[in-house]
């Protein structure tokens, strides 16, 4: 599904050819515009020049009154260092020995993040939040299962929560987690967070084969204890399935499933990368082929979820970013369970990632300036192969890491934008994202917002 | 194709020929605007850090716009 680029007067103007219908997309308008036959054929190699000129006018024409975005890259470069988003990576020990997993964790992981590290950190960030007029976030991603460092947990929360208590712009805390944890956990998490991520693969067979506990035993009932919680309180949270060789073929049924009981609940299906214990374990990644297959299956019952459908990939249509991860780009700042600033800390090359420590002696971080420099510097312009590629503002070049393990989701990123898109030009409404014109919107900012 | 010829081939083949088609134009079927959300630059990128984690509460995978 490769597209055609056309730049007229500065408008990047992308031809595809979608499901045998031609289809002009113009991101930065946010304009989606089929054409006829004649026009489509103007728009491809070997097209009569009259008509092309022809129909390239009509289209600069009809979005001449249409906003031009401005993208988040021409915003967020700028000079300095001052994040006011933390990621704080409490530890690398998890409570799950997830087939699959990633970063290989386990319950033999030791090492926790000093809550004196946290602190500094957060007070650097609210500093910088207070100087922009923004609103802190704090996110506590992996390693490891972040409550699993309880007392380090609930002592930064409370200490944030103090320090940003006269913060008009507010704080966001937010959490991905296993959810394989007690009732008082999931009432702290629902009392004091803005929303989660919460790891969970489908049906008790396909959880339990996925996601076992570190001493085998099986972790649906836990899991889905806790979702019913967080769903019951009406806290805001997302599910994220991994899909591997097991499920693939069982996606549109897990997303029923948790349509069924948590229904408007955001989905986002991910298929598993083979990578730390993934490499090697019994189960394996979906061909690319099975994966879109069924991906797209989803999206053509989309109609009858009330959620949206998400991947990490493919983004959100009403959403364009030149950059993929924040982690990457200002103004966040990640830090590791051993006290390093990390721009990810995902997989085996950790590395190369890490931009700066924790200085004990000073008490402050120490960052190299030109390792951000670097790290701001990869947008999906850096990438030629991205220039004509009408995802090019969706997926953003896919993630950096990802790359760098020779990953590449090209195939899933176009196909699933494209479908979008059509879904779009047909019902005037959008699978992955929603807008204020959507009736689910209300539904969904009140949820988001109702802290 | 001279009608000569035309006719020639009508009375040997039996076959209906329809004139040459009248160009059609390029033209514009529908336009849709998907309404863009870039107010806040701030909260339009993932703090995922992780492709793991990528469907977390922020904006990139995550719960709402």
């Amino acid at each position: 599904m490769r597209s055609l680029r056309y730049v007229v007067e500065e408008d990047e103007i992308f031809f595809l050819k979608a499901n045998g219908r031609g289809v002009v997309y113009i991101p930065l308008r946010g304009a989606i515009i089929e054409v006829n036959a004649a026009a489509a054929q103007a728009l491809l190699p070997g097209g009569e020049e009259d008509d092309r000129a022809q129909i390239l006018h009509q289209i600069t024409h009809e979005i001449s009154s249409m906003a031009k975005s401005t993208l988040v890259k021409d915003l967020k470069r700028s000079e300095g260092f001052s994040p006011y988003a933390v990621g704080l990576c409490l530890t690398n020990k998890c409570n799950l020995a997830c087939a699959y997993c990633h970063a290989d964790s386990g319950p033999s992981g030791s090492t926790f993040l000093p809550v004196e590290v946290a602190k500094a950190a957060l007070d650097f960030a609210y500093a910088n939040a207070v100087a922009a007029g923004k609103c802190l976030e704090v996110s506590f991603p992996g390693t490891g299962e972040p409550t699993e460092a309880w007392p380090q947990m609930t002592a930064i929360v409370n200490y944030v929560e103090g320090l940003t208590q006269h913060h008009e712009p507010g704080l966001k805390i937010s959490m991905s987690t296993n959810g394989v944890f007690g009732r008082e956990k999931a009432k702290f998490i629902a009392d004091h967070f803005t929303g989660v991520s919460l790891s969970m693969d489908g049906p008790a067979e396909i959880q339990n084969a996925h996601r076992p506990s570190a001493f085998g035993f099986g972790t649906f009932d836990s899991v889905f204890k806790t979702a019913s919680y967080f769903f019951d309180r009406g806290f805001l949270f997302s599910i994220r399935a991994t899909v591997s060789s097991l499920s693939v073929d069982r996606m549109s049924e897990i997303w029923d499933f948790f349509e069924k009981y948590f229904p408007g609940v955001a989905v986002g299906f991910e298929r598993m990368n083979p990578l730390g214990r993934g490499r090697a374990c019994a189960i394996r990644p979906p061909s690319i082929h099975d994966f879109n297959r069924n991906f797209e299956r989803l999206f053509a019952e989309a109609d009858r979820h009330k959620g949206l459908l998400l991947n990490s990939g493919v983004g959100k249509l009403n959403q364009l970013q030149s950059a993929f991860c924040k982690s990457l780009s200002y103004p966040c700042m990640t830090i590791t369970p051993d006290a390093k600033i990390s721009a990810c800390t995902r997989d085996g090359a950790p590395d190369y990632f890490h931009y700066g420590c924790w200085n004990a002696t000073t008490r402050s971080f120490d960052v190299d300036m030109d390792k951000v420099a670097y790290f701001r510097s990869i947008t999906v312009d850096r990438f030629p192969e991205c220039a004509d590629c009408y995802a090019k503002y969706h997926c953003a070049g896919d993630c950096f890491d990802l790359r760098k393990a020779g990953i590449r989701r090209c195939l899933t990123n176009r196909r699933m934008i494209m479908l979008d898109l059509l879904h779009k030009l047909d019902h005037d409404r959008s699978i992955t994202s929603v807008t204020q014109a959507d009736p689910r919107y209300k539904e969904i900012s009140e949820r988001l917002y109702h802290k | 194709m001279s009608e000569k010829t035309i006719s020639t081939v009508l009375e040997r083949d039996s076959l209906v020929v329809n004139p040459p088609p009248a160009k059609t134009e390029p033209r514009i079927l529908r336009v849709r605007k998907i309404d863009l959300e870039v107010n806040d630059p701030d909260i339009d990128m993932c703090a995922c850090h992780c492709i793991s984690y990528c469907t977390c509460n922020c904006d990139r995978g995550g719960l709402v716009s």
